[in-house]
């Protein structure tokens, strides 16, 4: 009993510094919270102000896209996470067992480049591509084969295909690192071990890989579930120009909120939406880590 | 004991704090818009410091300019969190004055000015200052400066030359098309029509806006009526849209007009024929030495003083600011005396620009870059102060105060001038038709969708998100405006 | 002869899709790198090309108008970035790991608080006053450093690779000989776990060198201003303008014409991920095979 505690006091000296921070950055600003439910008038000073209840709530559904938007932020999400987990296992498990040393450390230094162009960047490449009167496809693929140029940026249909391959052209390197070093985790005596009993490839992904990195691969997708209700904003706003007419299959919650509230400055509707967009993907987490925990508790992210 | 010496410390500290408070002099903080902090800000406070004391101000300024791109949201976050300053730079268009004022962030300074600043009130002159108050109180001194605008053509010169075009026949839009037609057919490498996003002929409607421009509602251009109108709506709005589909149609406009928004560099490559653009006089000058193309203007729309310009630039008073009427002295000295106000737009003499032989018409020495330039070369005259006491560059019009004061002179000042619309009550029908005008106005505006069947579209959306509440709304705030301030159409 | 070949058709494949996904990651940057050192007037004429139609090195003369500026932002960047990575990776890995032990017995509660954290954030303005009014970083180099220390993204992450690669009886064994929580930490849990500890610091790394942020909101001093916020500026400068040209009526113009866009918003990405990609060969060392715990086991 004694030992125990000894050593619970150890642990907890070990975590001071991270929590310091932590309370600090992160848990005192929370106050704030109460922002979302002020009419702010600084004549009254922040704390001061009317209290409002959820009317700066409101502004979320008064518009006739509210439904549009709300399945655009989640549909877009939930293709992002099944795809990206997809694509970025793939490319780990590919390179896991790659003999050629060289090539290996070139493919995943070069597939980690996209990550560092920002969404601004990608934008003005996506319009070096897809303009119609600059554009390299355009110019150098459609006119010289005579065909009829496609004006990109007014067709709607296309969007989600171009939207969720950019997404994962650049996140797709950075994702298979977390994977990769899972797997370089795994102790190599299981993999040798199945491998001279005469296990094929794909039974030792099924059955020693993929079970012994469930546990990242879990926490990864339940925080990327915790983040439904929010969206990339540089993806739907910098990439696809802005374009109203791609709205219909583009507007996202951020891109919303953006919109309407930009120039505005109304610091208590900016808060509402934070804290819609939070409580949102809380109550979705604990859902989704009730069911895993119901599962394998030792996977449950808390 | 530990703690008796905490104790003293901070007694020490306060003691300290207290005795420099009195005996130094007031620091008022300014916080201005620009290309971020000049190199040698601190030279020229210095100098602005030394003077202030000569002047027996008991002031020193300490100036901080942010960046074009971060200033609104910092100015948001300094007032948000409540920080001390003294005076900020606001517009209809960064650190949002009309909110600001609403919202209590700025001080009232009806009085103030008119007792510690009167000579730059004077000089303003009444109708100017009382078209920047909000619900007839004011929150900001503005610049003095043009105060009117008008739109019209910049039209490429050599190409007028080069295919004799005529140009005197333009009077109104659609007037310009058979010189298009001729470009199209002739320079397949140039734009007929600069059309893109944000500068576009949509201008030429040129509303008298309320609250936020992409918002739509207001009044039409020159106030005939007192009839609130949603821009969008009106027939004059459509037939423009018509006009641009149809130049669209002929290719006279860039096929992905709606997903661009720099127009700069299509005028910089002489990709551009004609444009339509803010006009003042000389801006033809002004832009073909700019673009390396000459420019001639055609002015179209008439000379107004509007909202845009009461309330494009000013100074404001913080309600955080400790002294306030120190802020107010300073401010007059700025808008009132050359020296000072030169000091800090150009910086020191010798240092940051010279003085040529050439006068300007009202006998001040013409000035040009000097040896260090780069060190302090704020170039935002419009923001600080006044123009007419501003030392002019030798590469302008000697005579621009005069031409100033004579396009001023000529400005019809609308009736609208000085009232606020107040979207508090309707502020969640406002951000919705906010969406709506981003989804659709772009492609309308240039030219790129068309208007038989997107504009009805877009009507239909807009009057489900809320467009007639909020017209009703404004057009009670401003018949009850017009009636509290006697005015009769 | 056929065996082999049997074997190394897939290897092949994988190499070939492989060398596909390099080429799509590579021809962006060979666009950027070639728009960087375009001609501006070109662009607009021809359209865009990876090879320059008219090559110009005038966007990256107008970025390095100051030299000396853009040195010093160099150097401020490595520093915050080397010190924060080492700093803030420690500081995380020592918080993840009592979380990855189920003897804690305050798991439930810190775990609690991380995702409450990860979840939930109070808003930049609060932030921004606690930053301003209660720390006092404001303009100071602890304002690069500080805000970022801790993620709760990171803390999960490093939590779950110390609960897979850790096995439970190595700690046991050590506690029996007498160990300390401390020094089992440092000489045997940071050792297991360095593919983990390597991807964090990497994703740090990152962190620390990206972030304008801070810049944009916590600082106003020049000497402060770090590698990406010196490049972000120039290109948030002429976004605003272009955006508020009819707003700031003939002023505007003036400025903007002076401003180089496209082909220095490419120069500006080439010069701020520069040095940073060698960070990941460096990182890359430590993505080695797993000890063989089964030799520590005993």
């Amino acid at each position: 009993m004694s030992l125990k505690s000894k050593a619970n006091w150890g642990l907890l000296v070990m975590m001071l510094p991270g929590f310091i921070a932590l309370f600090v950055f992160s848990i005192l600003p929370m106050f704030g919270v109460f922002i979302a439910f002020k009419n702010i008038d600084y004549e009254k000073g922040i704390f001061g102000s009317d209290w409002v209840g959820l009317d700066n709530f409101q502004f979320f559904v008064a518009t006739p896209d509210a439904l549009v938007i709300t399945f655009n932020t989640i549909a877009y999400n939930l293709v992002f996470i099944v795809l990206g987990t997809a694509a970025a296992l793939a490319v780990a498990l590919g390179l896991e067992n790659l003999k050629a040393k060289k090539a290996t450390r070139f493919y995943q230094a070069v597939m980690f480049l996209p990550y560092f162009l920002s969404w601004v960047v990608v934008s003005n490449l996506v319009f070096a591509l897809l303009s119609v009167d600059q554009g390299v496809f355009n110019r150098q693929i459609v006119q010289p084969l005579g065909g009829e140029e496609i004006y990109w940026y007014n067709r709607p249909e296309f969007w989600p295909y171009i939207l969720t391959f950019a997404n994962l052209w650049k996140y797709v390197g950075y994702t298979s690192v977390i994977y990769l070093a899972a797997m370089m985790s795994i102790d190599p005596g299981y993999i040798e071990a199945a491998s001279l009993e005469g296990a094929t490839r794909a039974q030792i992904v099924r059955r020693i890989i993929l079970p012994l990195i469930s546990n990242v691969i879990i926490i990864l997708v339940l925080l990327q579930i915790g983040k439904i209700f929010f969206s990339d904003f540089g993806l739907f706003y910098n990439v696809t120009m802005n374009m109203g007419s791609l709205f219909p299959t583009t507007q996202t919650i951020d891109t919303y909120v953006y919109r309407t509230l930009m120039n505005m400055g109304d610091l208590g509707m900016s808060s509402a939406a934070g804290l819609y967009q939070s409580v949102v993907g809380f109550v979705i987490v604990v859902l989704a880590n009730l069911v895993v925990k119901k599962i394998d508790p030792d996977k449950s992210l808390f | 004991m530990k703690r008796v010496k905490t104790l003293l410390s901070v007694l020490a500290f306060c003691l300290v704090s207290a005795v420099s408070a009195v005996a130094a002099p007031y620091e008022v903080v300014w916080y201005v818009i620009g290309n971020g902090t000049p190199p040698d800000i601190a030279a020229v406070q210095d100098a602005a410091n030394k003077y202030l004391a000569e002047k027996n101000l008991d002031a020193t300024l300490k100036l901080v300019t942010f960046d074009w791109g971060t200033y609104d949201g910092k100015m948001q976050q300094i007032i948000a969190s409540q920080q001390p300053f003294d005076i900020s730079f606001t517009a209809s268009w960064t650190n949002n004055f009309r909110l600001n004022a609403q919202r209590g962030a700025f001080l009232d300074i009806t009085k103030l000015s008119r007792e510690y600043a009167p000579k730059t009130m004077a000089a303003l002159g009444e109708s100017f200052v009382s078209g920047s108050a909000i619900a007839g109180k004011n929150y900001a001194i503005p610049a003095n400066k043009e105060k009117a605008h008008n739109w019209g053509f910049l039209i490429r010169k050599d190409l007028v030359d080069k295919y004799k075009l005529d140009i005197s026949k333009i009077k109104k839009f659609e007037d310009i098309e058979p010189l298009l037609k001729v470009i199209k057919a002739n320079e397949p490498e140039v734009y007929p029509l600069e059309s893109v996003v944000g500068e576009n002929p949509a201008r030429l409607l040129d509303p008298d806006l309320f609250a936020d421009d992409n918002l739509g509602i207001g009044l039409l251009n020159t106030n005939k009526s007192g009839k609130v109108i949603f821009m969008p709506a009106t027939a004059e709005a459509k037939a423009l849209y018509t006009t641009m589909n149809k130049f669209f149609k002929a290719g006279y406009i860039r096929k992905d007009a709606a997903a661009v928004t720099d127009y700069n560099a299509d005028e910089k490559a002489g990709k551009v024929f004609a444009a339509i653009k803010s006009l003042k006089p000389g801006k033809d000058a002004e832009v073909s030495m700019a673009t390396g193309y000459p420019w001639v203007q055609v002015d179209i729309t008439p000379v107004v003083m509007t909202n845009r310009e009461t309330i494009g630039s000013l100074q404001a008073i913080s309600r955080t600011s400790k002294n306030p009427q120190k802020a107010m002295q300073v401010l007059e000295l700025f808008n009132t005396d050359p020296y000072f106000n030169n000091l800090i737009n150009w910086g020191i003499e010798g240092k940051h620009y010279v003085k040529t032989d050439k006068m300007d018409a009202t006998g001040a020495a013409m000035i040009k870059a000097g040896p260090d330039k780069d060190k302090y070369n704020v170039g935002t005259p419009w923001m600080f102060g006044n123009t007419f006491i501003n030392y002019l560059d030798v590469s302008e019009n000697p005579k621009k105060a005069q031409m100033f004061l004579d396009y001023n002179a000529k400005a019809l000042p609308l009736k609208s001038l000085g009232f606020d619309f107040d979207i508090s009550k309707v502020k969640n029908e406002v951000t919705a038709i906010k969406n709506v005008w981003a989804e659709f106005m772009g492609g309308l505006e240039t030219g790129s969708t068309d208007p038989a069947t997107e504009l009805p579209k877009a009507l239909t959306k807009f009057k489900a998100s809320g467009l007639d509440k909020v017209l009703a709304e404004a057009q009670k705030q401003y018949d009850a405006w017009l009636a509290a301030n006697k005015i009769k159409y | 002869m056929s065996t082999s070949k049997r074997i190394d058709l897939p290897t092949v494949a994988k190499h070939a899709a492989f060398l596909l996904i390099c080429f799509l990651c590579l021809y962006p940057l060979a666009l950027v790198l070639g728009i960087s050192f375009s001609d501006e007037l070109e662009i607009a004429k021809t359209g865009f090309s990876a090879i320059p139609a008219k090559f110009s090195t005038k966007a990256y003369e107008f970025l390095f108008t100051s030299a000396d500026t853009v040195i010093r932002a160099y150097a401020l960047t490595i520093f915050v970035t080397v010190v924060g990575t080492a700093v803030s990776t420690l500081i995380i890995a020592m918080f993840a790991y009592p979380l990855s032990r189920k003897d804690f017995r305050q798991r439930k509660f810190f775990n609690g608080t991380i995702i409450l954290t990860m979840l939930f954030s109070g808003g930049l303005i609060p932030w921004f006053m606690v930053c301003v009014n209660v720390l006092h970083i404001n303009d100071t180099i602890f304002a690069l450093i500080l805000p970022y220390l801790m993620s709760p993204w990171y803390v999960v992450i490093m939590r779950t690779f110390f609960k897979s690669s850790i096995p439970d009886s190595i700690i046991e064994s050590a506690k029996m000989d007498g160990a300390g929580e401390l020094r089992i930490f440092f000489s045997i849990v940071i050792h297991l776990a360095a593919p983990g500890m390597a991807t964090i610091a990497l994703f740090t790394t990152i962190t620390y060198w990206n972030d304008y942020w801070i810049n944009m909101t916590l600082v106003n001093d020049p000497m402060l201003y770090n590698l990406q916020f010196l490049m972000m500026r120039v290109q948030m400068n002429i976004q605003y303008l272009s955006a508020n040209a009819a707003n700031l009526g003939a002023a505007s113009a003036e400025i903007v014409r002076n401003l180089p866009s496209r082909s220095a918003q490419m120069a500006m990405t080439i010069i701020t991920i520069g040095p940073i990609v060698l960070a990941y060969p460096f990182f890359q060392r430590f993505f080695v095979k797993g000890i063989t715990i089964g030799s520590l086991k005993e």
